[in-house]
């Protein structure tokens, strides 16, 4: 992982997603949580993320086979393609990672070269590991 | 976690960075001060594009975010959007377009401050005068 000298959000690191360079951004602002995730070098897309339920009455998903709930969110493409792709990958992390405990809005900009299921298991494990832990 | 032991660099090692930096990101934060206001500026430096995100230093929130790129030449015309909260061309959009036009690269801009005409002017100057002075961390 590559932290730079200084740094000017609570989380701003790079590391290899699936042998891909990707750099990752995360601050908490008051309310809302900014994401950044992109192996392009720019931003790709950018949704606005809220959650239906408050978080004080949020249920955190369950991630069994027989008994899968996801957590409840609305997306909304702001910056780039809306993609279904791009949609559940969102889920995928929000119901893998502590982005679900997000207490407004989430704004997550994504850009990756591939969405694919072992992408997105690296990136949640990153995030609980380096961002959340 | 393998790969992130795997770009572990070295202390000192710089050949390491350098093979897996290509889309090596810096940013910044600094406090700043318009008038009377206290505000805090945070710099995302992307290859490329560069965002700015502007809060109040109290209350630090992201509730509007503009971006603002020039067109390819022979055209020197910028175009602009509001991406996120405000109504039509909002403070965040016009900031960006300002930026984009006089460093000729792409910029999203949340800019969170209530400011009037009266901090407007003052605003603009701080901010001009820090870009100016640490041009490194912007473009």
């Amino acid at each position: 992982m590559d932290v730079p000298p200084e740094i000017g959000f609570d989380r701003q690191f790079g590391t290899l997603i699936n042998g891909v360079h990707t750099e990752f951004v995360f601050h908490r602002f008051a309310g809302q949580w900014l994401l950044l995730v992109t192996q392009l070098g720019k931003i790709g897309v950018i949704y606005d993320v809220s959650f239906d339920v408050k978080l004080d009455a949020r249920k955190l998903p369950v991630n069994l086979k027989e008994y899968h709930t996801p957590v409840v969110l609305s997306t909304k493409c702001c910056l780039g393609n809306d993609t279904s792709e791009t949609v559940s990958a969102i889920q995928f992390l929000a119901n893998n990672t502590m982005l679900n405990r997000c207490p407004k809005n989430l704004i997550i900009g994504l850009g990756l070269k591939n969405i694919e299921t072992k992408v997105l298991h690296e990136i949640a494990e990153v995030l609980e590991q380096m961002v959340f832990k | 976690m393998s790969s992130i032991a795997a770009e572990q660099p070295e202390a000192g090692d710089n050949k390491s960075q350098v093979a897996n930096d290509q889309t090596s990101f810096t940013s910044h934060v600094a406090k700043l001060k318009a008038g009377e206001d206290n505000f805090i500026l945070r710099v995302l430096k992307m290859n490329g594009s560069t965002f700015l995100i502007f809060g109040a230093r109290e209350h630090e929130v992201f509730e509007e975010l503009g971006m603002a790129l020039p067109m390819r030449p022979p055209s020197n015309e910028i175009l602009s959007s509001t991406i996120l909260g405000g109504i039509g061309h909002s403070d965040s959009a016009a900031l960006a377009t300002k930026l984009s036009k006089r460093y000729g690269r792409q910029f999203f801009v949340s800019l969170n401050l209530k400011l009037d005409r009266i901090s407007m002017p003052l605003f603009d100057k701080e901010l001009s005068t820090y870009m100016h002075d640490h041009l490194e961390y912007f473009v």
